[in-house]
């Protein structure tokens, strides 16, 4: 073979590496659908970027066993390049802002940004372990098929272990949540027992929020998670997914209770559905930059609570 | 109109209004004097949406529109 020519053996390496990675940012796109990437051209470009991610990492692997150590600085290109993603991520969702009825929030728009990066790392890595696994295999069998296997499953491994890593936990996890009763008295509005505001002094608002007002109520299970659910940033990423799954007619309030640390949300939604809101406000993601007290961190998440 | 306003910053007044003439004092705010509380409510109404404001009823009788 000559030498100008890639062999084989480097060929089925960086393919299938390439596959496996781009693989692993399909399989992370299609869960959080929730969140933002919108449907044909924000799928388009993930993928696009999860293939360069992939490209970058299965290149590494040849790059490295012909000696080539200089080549592994690219790597450092990739990370640069996802840093751009989230840039752009954040960027181009804090351009929504002002077209939206209620906004993310900053933290919120922080957080599902650099969601996305990690998500790059996901198939950077995934094709490294690929190209690893096939490139080791090779010093028992010939195969190209059992070393693609055996590589394949080590970029599983790894796939699965950042997936459990990176996995966040969501509001239904420290809290619950329950409808509440939406009732105008003296000009103010309160849900149950607390008071939410006075902003509704005209007798349309009045009406409005009486007829279909809907509400509910947050209470954390332990003081701890107390700490996370008043931090602005999440109050207004919770308010938000409930605004997004029901539409917002007119109002929205938050308010925070301070005895008990509950939270109330009321609206006025376009779909009245007071069960697809709690299960929205349950499955809303903890945010990440919230998520740093220690009693947090050791929760268990619930099996299946969130995707 | 009003939207959930979590992180508590403060809000403007943008207008008054109120059945008593007495109440006019000087001030940023508009003031509108309504003779009646059923022209008041709908002076409030109208001032509200001009403005997109929200309303805040106080317990003396009356209104204030204020930025939302």
């Amino acid at each position: 073979m000559r030498e100008t020519y890639i062999s084989a053996e480097t060929m089925a390496l960086i393919v299938i590496a390439i596959i496996a990675g781009t693989l692993a940012r399909f399989f992370t796109l299609r869960e959080d659908y929730r969140q933002y990437p919108s449907y044909p051209n924000g799928y388009l470009i993930h993928l696009l970027t999860g293939f360069v991610a992939a490209a970058l990492g299965a290149v590494a692997v040849p790059a490295l066993t012909t000696k080539n150590y200089v080549a592994v600085t690219f790597l450092s290109l990739a990370i640069q390049q996802f840093r751009d993603i989230r840039r752009i991520e954040a960027q181009s969702l804090e351009a929504l802002e002002k077209t939206e009825f209620t906004k993310r929030g900053e933290a919120y728009i922080d957080g599902i940004a650099k969601t996305f990066e990690a998500r790059n790392y996901f198939s950077l890595t995934v094709a490294l372990f690929t190209g690893t696994g096939f490139y080791i295999a090779g010093f028992w069998m010939a195969s190209f098929f059992m070393r693609g296997m055996i590589g394949i499953l080590l970029g599983g491994i790894a796939f699965f272990a950042i997936k459990h890593f990176s996995k966040g936990k969501n509001i239904g996890d420290i809290a619950t949540v329950e409808a509440g009763k939406v009732r105008i008295e003296n000009d103010q509005l309160f849900v149950d027992d607390v008071f939410v505001s006075n902003l509704v002094g005209s007798e349309m608002a009045q009406n409005l929020l009486r007829e279909e007002g809907i509400a509910v109520v947050i209470r954390p299970r332990s003081p701890y998670y107390r700490i996370a659910l008043d931090n602005y940033g999440q109050r207004q990423a919770i308010v938000f997914e409930a605004a997004r799954a029901l539409g917002i007619k007119r109002y929205s309030f938050t308010r925070k209770e301070f005895q008990e640390g509950r939270i109330v949300i009321a609206l006025v939604p376009i779909i009245p559905d007071i069960q697809r809101m709690i299960d929205v406000v349950k499955k809303t993601p903890l945010l990440e930059n919230v998520n740093k007290i220690q009693a947090l961190m050791k929760t268990q998440r619930k099996r299946g609570s969130c995707p | 109109m009003t939207q959930a306003n979590v992180t508590g910053g403060s809000r403007e007044i943008l207008a008054l209004i109120t059945t008593d003439e007495k109440r006019v004092k000087n001030g940023k705010a508009t003031m509108f004097v309504c003779k009646d509380e059923e022209e008041q409510k709908k002076i409030l109404q109208e001032v509200a949406f001009a403005l997109n404001a929200d309303v805040v009823r106080l317990s003396n009788g009356t209104y204030m529109v204020v930025k939302a």
